[in-house]
């Protein structure tokens, strides 16, 4: 008998004896928690996008928050950027991927997202070709440029939307503010392997 | 199980528990009289022995099953069980009717028997819908949730309005009320060490209080906590909730 | 425990060593305090708490029910992508799959994202066993790794660790001046664990979700050593616990609520992955293969004692631990092997054998702490009370001074008192007065009790004989 036919056997063997009384009995039915939209879902999203960390900058439009990105006090180094239409000036942009050994060399990422999470503050970063895993996390800043059309109020909202994505691409992360470790005393360093800063440009 | 009910019970059983019936009786005395004050003649029937929660707790589910079963006979007739102790009170509530296979009558029985049984506070507030029993006590009480009492019945604001309807009484929350105070039956002696520190902040943590007295549901707290004060040479007393709304001096 | 034998047959002793660490009993308290002050603060945001775990558990017990079903669709939806699904009977299985096919893509360093089912199964003991070099990524494990020793806390591995052992042992071992800064530790690690990553040849993960409905692999974090260590080398291995399949994609939103709440105190974590098979061809980075090796190793007996299944439901939060009056003074070496606080005293036993770990469902006060913080709403205590039935005093806690023979005669002559009222009279006025002949003018002298609390005089009469 293989491994899984033996694994499955030994499973269904076991669930032929039912769970003790006092558990079998189904809870209430529940549906899907849906918290009251908030009234302002941009200062709602901005609020908690600021308290784990994150910076905020508004824009009016892609022009704009190319003159956000070319104004942060970043680096020397490139910027790795995988958003289309962000006309940047005073970088030296990447549009694929560099060798790895020049990871360190970068200044920052620019990604877009698939979605910004008014509950929790969260961007959505759907892998796919020229928006690969590692931009935004191998980089010392990731910015990230959000569209007002891009928030959705929950997480049962995100995934409603990155169900249809999975299986066609390779993955999905939600990011949360910077990288960060409470492992050392429980003082919270930032920037521990993923990004040390995190900047949301959000265009309105 | 549902415990609201608008009509007295008309018989009512005082089941002590074995701890305070062998060894701290006056709190039974205090038991019996609050209840009067609120308007119930407990009886306390002869027969009773131990609710069985100690061979439970050691694994021992025949021997608590045989003890549960001679409960259940001696306080089947009444109309209602009142005991002064949280983690006696949860075992015929809720751990009883379980030993016994949903098959089995007895396992119906100890059920029925499981609705009519309370612990005091539970009883008097839950029950008759009395939060004030009169008396008076002098001086400033530190109340220690005992932890069958908060998490098994879910009995933590009952003990503490009834000290807040007591003259005099003046009831100080102290920093984690709710945390255990490590007697949990033979982990006492069997885990001493570990019971002696989680004991040692208990004790620091009634005299942060400043309170003159530390209060429980349960005699079995109160011995281990009160062994750790007196060990220190500590004035604070320790007393059953009984003893407070009783009026004890 | 990679290089560590179980040492869940002694807890007694290893508490009291413990107890006897002064330092280390201040950190935890410390650290186990901001913890549950940052859950109870965490979920006062989520007005229905209670509700989500009553939900949340309800999903962990439709998956276990169906869990046959649900982890042949979870293989079916993974392979369908291009992941290629192991399936492992033990501990010895699972190590072997994974070690045999580092050798086959000639792995020399794996980078670990946390995983305390790669400790449960000794993976890195058997990497280095092949000339792989195992490297933990997560900063706590890492920082264990580098001491030689076993992680302590499952969500805080390091926990009982200050700054100052840190400094010290990175001096030590990698070299680096002293600093009392935390930053600057950490920027260490982070500069040594870079070159890692981005020059492994394979990466090893758990997951904290594996869903069926999608064949995902959902996987917290909040430092991104998992993105890099399922990201950027070729090859990346998921070891999951069967117990781990949950039905749907929308089932995640009540465990991402719950979750970080429960463990860190966070509304969510930095980054949360979703990970579905190998990179496409289309995609400009990512593993080239993705191998999910399903681990039983014991799950499917947990699984057939009906009493002991809840323990299944565990997702790993470490919130119990926080809580538990036991835990925050003795930490969590004291439990012996990987999984510690009321988590491991519910299944060590289970999963090493009663006779490997007798202690532990003894060494709890049944406070119920722990049944209260669980967002999956286990009752720890119930289960506990169920092992102890399996394994019952005195055997499990060998008993010294009374022989065992003596207690289990004494358990029996006890339960016969206590069924009449008369034996039961006698009983009681025979021991008091032996206790106050005990007691040599003082208190009586107690065995166990009395070394650090007085135990009270025996009344004179008892209440039965007061009422009569």
């Amino acid at each position: 008998m293989s491994a899984r036919e033996q694994v499955l056997a030994d499973v269904r063997a076991a669930l032929a004896r039912p769970w003790p009384a006092a558990h079998a009995a189904p809870g209430p039915a529940w549906p899907v928690t849906r918290e009251a939209a908030p009234e302002d879902p941009v200062a709602a999203f901005r609020a908690k996008v600021e308290a784990v960390g994150a910076s905020w900058h508004a824009a009016r439009d892609r022009a704009e928050a190319a003159a956000i990105v070319d104004a942060l006090p970043l680096g020397d180094g490139p910027v790795w950027v995988t958003l289309d239409d962000l006309p940047l000036t005073r970088r030296t942009v990447l549009r694929g991927a560099p060798p790895r050994d020049a990871f360190d060399t970068l200044a920052a990422a620019v990604t877009g997202v698939a979605a910004g999470i008014v509950e929790t503050g969260s961007l959505a970063l759907f892998y796919g070709p020229g928006r690969g895993r590692l931009s935004s996390l191998v980089v010392p800043v990731h910015v990230a440029v959000v569209e007002r059309a891009q928030l959705v109020p929950t997480l049962d909202d995100f995934l409603l939307r990155v169900r249809g994505h999975l299986g066609p691409q390779s993955g999905a992360v939600l990011v949360t503010g910077p990288s960060r470790s409470a492992d050392i005393e429980q003082v919270i360093t930032v920037g521990v392997h993923g990004p040390k800063e995190l900047h949301v440009v959000f265009i309105d | 199980m549902s415990t609201a009910s608008t009509s007295r019970p008309e018989r009512v059983a005082l089941f002590a528990t074995c701890l305070v019936d062998q060894f701290f009786p006056e709190v039974g005395l205090a038991a019996l009289r609050v209840l009067e004050r609120a308007g119930v003649r407990a009886e306390f029937p002869p027969g009773q022995t131990c609710c069985g929660q100690p061979f439970f707790n050691m694994g021992h589910r025949e021997e608590a099953r045989a003890v549960a079963r001679h409960t259940l006979e001696v306080f089947e007739p009444y109309d209602a069980v009142v005991l002064p102790s949280g983690s006696c009170a949860s075992m015929v509530r809720v751990f009883a009717p379980d030993l016994f296979e949903a098959a089995d009558p007895l396992h119906a029985r100890m059920a029925a028997l499981a609705a009519k049984t309370f612990e005091l506070s539970q009883f008097l507030v839950q029950r008759l819908g009395v939060t004030a029993v009169g008396g008076t006590f002098d001086g400033t009480v530190a109340y220690h949730d005992g932890c069958h009492c908060l998490r098994e019945l879910r009995v933590r604001d009952e003990p503490r309005r009834l000290l807040a309807g007591v003259a005099g009484c003046r009831l100080v929350e102290m920093a984690g009320s709710d945390a255990c105070c490590g007697f949990g039956g033979t982990f006492s002696v069997k885990f001493a060490d570990v019971s002696s520190a989680m004991v040692a902040d208990k004790v620091a943590a009634v005299e942060a209080t400043g309170a003159s007295c530390v209060v429980s549901t349960d005699s079995s707290c109160l011995m281990q906590i009160a062994g750790a004060l007196r060990r220190r040479g500590s004035a604070v007393r320790a007393l059953h909730l009984a003893q407070v709304l009783a009026g004890e001096r | 425990m990679s290089g560590h034998a179980p040492t869940s047959h002694r807890f007694r002793a290893n508490a009291a060593e413990a107890l006897a660490n002064g330092n280390q009993v201040r950190v935890l308290r410390a650290a186990t305090a901001r913890s549950v002050a940052g859950r109870m603060q965490a979920l006062s945001e989520r007005p229905d708490w209670e509700a989500l775990r009553v939900r949340a558990r309800e999903v962990k017990r439709e998956a276990l029910s169906r869990l046959d079903h649900y982890l042949v669709e979870f293989e079916a939806r993974v392979r369908e992508q291009g992941g290629t699904v192991a399936w492992a009977r033990d501990a010895d299985e699972a190590r072997r799959y994974i070690v045999d096919l580092a050798r086959a893509r000639g792995v020399r360093t794996a980078v670990k994202a946390k995983s305390m089912t790669s400790e449960e199964i000794g993976l890195n003991e058997a990497f280095e066993a092949a000339g792989v070099t195992p490297v933990e990524t997560d900063l706590g494990e890492y920082i264990v790794q580098l001491a030689g020793e076993t992680p302590s806390h499952i969500i805080l591995p390091a926990i009982h660790k200050s700054r100052g052992d840190v400094s010290a042992l990175f001096q030590r071992t990698l070299g680096t001046p002293p600093t009392e800064d935390v930053a600057e530790l950490a920027g260490i690690a982070r500069r040594v664990l870079r070159e890692r990553f981005l020059r492994a040849d394979m990466g090893v993960s758990g997951a904290n979700f594996a869903v069926a409905e999608t064949g995902t692999l959902v996987i917290v974090e909040n430092e991104g050593n998992i993105r890099f260590s399922t990201g950027a080398p070729r090859v990346h291995v998921a070891l999951v616990g069967i117990e781990k399949v949950i039905p749907r994609l929308a089932d995640v939103a009540t465990f991402l609520r719950l979750l970080p709440r429960s463990g860190t105190g966070q509304r969510i974590t930095s980054y949360v992955n979703f990970l579905n098979g190998p990179r496409r061809a289309h995609e400009d980075d990512g593993p080239e293969e993705l191998h999910v090796v399903l681990l039983d190793n014991g799950r499917s007996r947990i699984l057939a004692d009906p009493e002991a299944r809840e323990s299944l439901l565990c997702i790993r939060c470490g919130a119990c631990l926080n809580v538990c009056p036991v835990y925050q003074r003795v930490g969590g070496h004291a439990y012996g092997w990987v999984y510690p606080g009321p988590l491991g005293a519910m299944i060590t036993p289970q999963y090493l054998g009663l006779d490997r770990a007798p202690e532990l469902p003894f060494a709890s006060s049944l406070c119920g702490a722990c049944k209260d913080a669980c967002p999956v709403r286990i009752d720890i205590p119930r289960v506990l009370l169920h092992l102890r039935q399996t394994l019952r005093e005195p055997e499990a806690t060998r008993t010294r001074g009374l022989s065992a023979w003596a207690e289990k005669r004494a358990v029996a002559l006890a339960a016969w008192t206590m069924t009449s009222p008369r034996r039961f009279a006698a009983a009681g006025r025979w021991l008091r007065r032996a206790l106050r002949l005990l007691s040599f003018g003082g208190a009586p002298r107690v065995p166990g009790w009395s070394a650090t609390r007085d135990f009270p005089a025996p009344a004179r009469r008892s209440l039965r004989e007061m009422l009569s």
